[in-house]
């Protein structure tokens, strides 16, 4: 039986009265599957959550990412209420700070300083400006269809903004080594710095891992050229590797931006460099209302610990490589194609013999029906908190989600 | 930025050719159509868009490209002069090379042209007849827009797949982007890559006039879009240009 979604739409017509969208940016339902899936939450724990109509979703997009330990995971929320209790935005910094900031740069490889902010967007900001001023260039390279957020600078949107806020940003495809030694080349002595993800995990496409030598070689060029080699690992961050994703793909950024999984859902980020940038760091003015709270400080270390002492990247790579194990196993038997690429423990699956991706809208509309929440054009995330019994039920609701795929369109 | 070239094959292109459909379904627009019977013909430059509008038995029938020969024969020496003519903007009169004195023809379509007008911006028309013109120009103009305007060309070139647009139970179109040269259908064709379907005629009719947050009408399950929603990103920034090249226009009814 499918379920009721009769509070979502009730709260959404409340919604889209007061605000545009009525649920905007990434969270809107339209790139779910409208009618198929909720569209507000009620609760969460663990690796579950209830939206207000009461139906039970096991969670593969874990908030976008933020979620790595669990919802309402207990150590967690305690470390934030009782620094709550005891002040959060205040008139000068907390000690906090300076322990979270000496956690981080024992923990992160290359981090010999950190920066605190609020959002991915703030310290993807924080390290172009500081990368042009560090070189006293304006340029700067991204990868095509990669994502740093929505600022202007950034591509996401195209409402407001002019060719101008994006006149020193220079596009390459991810990974083509070959397309970013042109464009070094073309803009010699111009490039202040180059930021990409550490490895494709682009939308609606398939995720892109990087070849052996591929980090080593972007490594040599940036430092050839003096340009500034900036990690976006807001998104993969702490699900690879504790110490960071370009330290699991062998390399040493100038800069890396992290946020998401760092304090389990409470919103903090941060921008860590090597020393040669500290200076540079020092003499930028860069601030927020909120940047130095500090009960998402007493969060952050909090999560750091429990990651290190579970070994949660060891425990999410596992349970997702159970996860697409059966995925793949489950397609087969149906006689059904499907791409499933990146780390396990962010991967995403698509159906290869499709662009268009109503296989993929009607699966995952199937399995949403079934209590399991993929998303069907974004990568998902599996979290500490997801289980074995999780994962076999899961892939309950997948059989009849391919089931459902193989009867309305064959193949 | 809007380049007066391409908007002048928009208005020849995607524009003049619903007056054959308005012709056929309206009365009052039959009624003008059937007060002259010739061909006129619209040409920009020496090598211009240009294309003929043909008025026989209160019908008219619009023919690109412009062959043979014609009773009335407009030369508009640049784009900009047309689509003056055609946005209200200005004078915008054209060098009669031909067919100066059969000033009847001219009556007829100015005044069909100006019943069009009404018909497209106001409420003095049937919806669905107002939803099916407006959907008609708007996957003409999306074709003609990003075949021809230097930046939506380049996007265009990125993206693959059909879209419809359409109403529920109602008229639709299709754009297929395949192959970076852009081409539009009247009526639903083959399984679209992407669907963009209305409730009903009304609301398309607001969401074309940017009246309407379609998000949210997508949410509350009033617009289906569904498909590769990558396209839908795409189309909505042709969607966007193309709203900046025919602006909605306040017509008195």
């Amino acid at each position: 039986m499918s379920p009721s979604f009769t509070k979502s739409h009730e709260l959404f017509a409340r919604a889209a009265r007061v605000m545009p969208q009525g649920i905007y940016g990434h969270f809107t339902p339209v790139f779910t599957v409208p009618g198929s899936y909720p569209y507000f939450m009620e609760r969460a724990r663990g690796s579950h959550f209830w939206d207000v109509d009461g139906n039970e979703y096991i969670d593969y997009l874990c908030a976008y990412g933020p979620m790595i330990l669990g919802y309402a995971n207990d150590k967690v929320d305690e470390a934030y209420r009782r620094q709550a209790g005891l002040g959060s935005c205040c008139s000068i910094a907390t000690r906090l700070s300076v322990d979270l900031a000496e956690r981080v740069t024992s923990t992160i490889d290359g981090a010999d300083w950190v920066m605190f902010a609020k959002n991915g967007a703030d310290v993807t900001s924080m390290a172009l400006m500081l990368a042009r001023g560090y070189r006293k260039r304006a340029k700067i390279v991204l990868a095509e269809e990669g994502y740093h957020g929505t600022q202007a600078w950034a591509g996401t949107s195209t409402v407001g903004i002019t060719p101008a806020d994006r006149a020193d940003i220079l596009m390459v495809p991810w990974g083509d080594l070959d397309a970013l030694r042109e464009t070094v080349a073309a803009w010699k002595g111009q490039i202040a710095g180059a930021m990409f993800t550490p490895y494709h995990h682009p939308v609606f496409a398939d995720q892109k891992l990087p070849g052996p030598s591929f980090w080593a070689e972007v490594r040599k060029l940036c430092d050839e050229n003096g340009i500034v080699l900036i990690i976006d690992d807001v998104r993969a961050g702490w699900r690879l590797d504790l110490k960071g994703s370009a330290h699991h793909f062998g390399f040493r950024p100038d800069m890396a931006c992290y946020s998401k999984g760092m304090a389990n859902g409470y919103a903090i980020s941060m921008l860590v460099g090597a020393e040669k940038l500290r200076v540079t760091a020092s003499k930028a003015y860069m601030t927020g209302s909120f940047w130095m709270n500090a009960p998402e400080m007493a969060v952050a270390l909090v999560c750091l610990d429990e990651m290190e002492r579970m070994n949660v990247a060891g425990v999410v790579r596992e349970l997702g490589e159970a996860l697409t194990r059966g995925l793949r196993e489950l397609s087969e038997a149906h006689g059904l194609k499907v791409s499933i690429t990146g780390p396990a423990a962010l991967p995403f699956m698509k159906f290869a013999n499709e662009t268009n991706f109503l296989r993929s809208q009607l699966f995952c509309g199937e399995c949403a029906g079934r209590g399991v929440f993929f998303h069907p054009h974004h990568n998902w995330f599996l979290s500490a908190a997801h289980t074995k019994e999780d994962i076999a039920k899961t892939l309950e609701a997948a059989d009849a989600g391919f089931r459902a795929v193989k009867e309305r369109f064959g193949d | 930025m809007i380049y007066e070239g391409v908007l002048a094959k928009v208005y020849l292109g995607a524009v003049l050719p619903v007056l054959e459909v308005l012709s056929g379904e309206d009365p009052a627009a039959s009624s003008y159509a059937g007060q002259w019977t010739g061909r006129i013909r619209f040409a920009v430059g020496l090598s211009g868009p240009r294309c003929d509008v043909v008025f026989r038995d209160s019908r008219v029938k619009v023919e690109p490209g412009a062959r043979g020969p014609s009773d009335i024969y407009l030369f508009f020496p640049t784009a900009a002069m047309l689509n003056a003519l055609f946005s209200g903007r200005g004078p915008g009169f054209p060098i009669p090379l031909k067919g100066f004195t059969r000033l009847k023809g001219l009556l007829v379509f100015s005044r069909l042209a100006k019943h069009m007008e009404t018909v497209l911006n106001t409420d003095a028309a049937p919806e669905k007849l107002r939803a099916r013109l407006t959907l008609d120009i708007l996957a003409r103009a999306l074709a003609i827009i990003s075949r021809n305007d230097p930046e939506m060309r380049l996007l265009a070139e990125k993206v693959h797949g059909t879209v419809r647009l359409g109403i529920k139970d109602g008229h639709a179109v299709q754009v297929d982007f395949t192959g970076g040269e852009p081409k539009s259908v009247t009526g639903a064709g083959p399984s679209p890559d992407l669907l963009l379907q209305f409730a009903t005629d009304d609301l398309f009719l607001q969401v074309s006039q940017d009246k309407v947050d379609v998000m949210a009408q997508a949410c509350l399950l009033n617009v289906v879009f569904q498909g590769d929603l990558h396209l839908g990103q795409v189309v909505n920034i042709f969607l966007d240009r193309v709203s900046e090249y025919l602006p909605p226009k306040e017509v008195a009814a």
